[in-house]
């Protein structure tokens, strides 16, 4: 099935057996606007479909679930959360040593966060493309051992400002110290966390959300008021 | 097609703005030194120029 975003007007095509019977929304991989699935378009797809009696070949290559400009072909395992529940949080987590990340992931699950762990620089862009991420959890000298001129954190602030407020950025640096409010701007991240404070990962992580959530409270009020969000 | 010609606004853009706006309140401040007065005004050129102001 064809769907297009009546609000970002990116059209994704989803293989009808990823949707769940009854399913009415689905937020948009780029913008999180819902996107209601008309039952009309969906048996306008069905009668499409048999009328062109399309070969297995055929059919296999209509199920993608790319961006009409994008042609890759669609991997499952690059986009976790399809159909993640309305008020389902998602993070990323970018760290490859072992202790910190189980530390990351463990603090990330009582803060009931659905997560995704990266694999590579190239990884978390083919990841993000698809998803917008509520907290991206990330080791500055992840995937590359310069920690300045980190891939992520470019695209991060490359990232337009309408998505990029979205997402809650929490830097791992050996460099600067925890909570250092000018680095973090300087870096176009949320907050810093120093590796020597990993112990106190959770708490350190849940006040800066906090935090931020209460930064952009009115905002997000206000938005949700005037019908843009 | 607008819309895609439309400048992206990007964290770049607002630390710009806000180190632009910070050096200007820095400049009109009273305990400012001739010397850093230069290098402020310098700054600020510099960021206005980035900025495509000029």
């Amino acid at each position: 099935m064809e769907i297009t975003c009546d609000k970002c007007n990116s059209k994704f095509r989803v293989p009808d057996e990823k949707i769940p019977a009854g399913l009415e929304s689905i937020p948009c991989p780029k913008c999180k606007n819902s996107i209601s699935i008309n039952n009309s378009q969906k048996a306008s797809e069905q009668v499409s479909k048999e009328h062109d009696q399309p070969d297995d070949h055929d059919r296999k290559a209509k199920f993608s679930f790319d961006e009409a400009p994008l042609s890759d072909s669609y991997d499952a395992s690059d986009k976790p959360f399809d159909f993640v529940e309305e008020e389902g949080k998602t993070a990323l987590v970018c760290e490859s040593g072992s202790e910190f990340k189980k530390r990351i992931i463990e603090a990330l699950h009582l803060m009931e966060y659905n997560i995704t762990e990266a694999k590579n620089g190239r990884d978390v862009l083919k990841k993000m493309r698809y998803h917008n991420y509520d907290v991206i959890v990330l080791n500055e000298k992840f995937d590359n051992p310069n920690p300045d001129v980190n891939p992520v954190m470019m695209n991060l602030e490359r990232m337009q400002m309408s998505t990029r407020r979205n997402i809650f950025v929490a830097l791992l640096s050996d460099r600067f110290r925890t909570m250092d409010n000018m680095t973090a701007f300087q870096k176009s991240v949320n907050i810093i966390i120093n590796t020597k404070n990993m112990e106190d990962f959770g708490k350190i992580f849940s006040r800066g959300v906090t935090d931020h959530e209460f930064f952009y409270r009115i905002y997000r009020e206000s938005m949700k008021k005037a019908g843009k969000a | 097609m607008a819309e895609e010609n439309k400048r992206k606004y990007t964290c770049i853009d607002y630390r710009q703005e806000m180190t632009l706006l910070a050096l200007r309140i820095r400049l009109c401040g009273d305990s400012i030194s001739d010397a850093e007065k230069q290098d402020v005004s310098k700054e600020i050129r510099e960021i206005e120029s980035a900025m495509q102001m000029n």
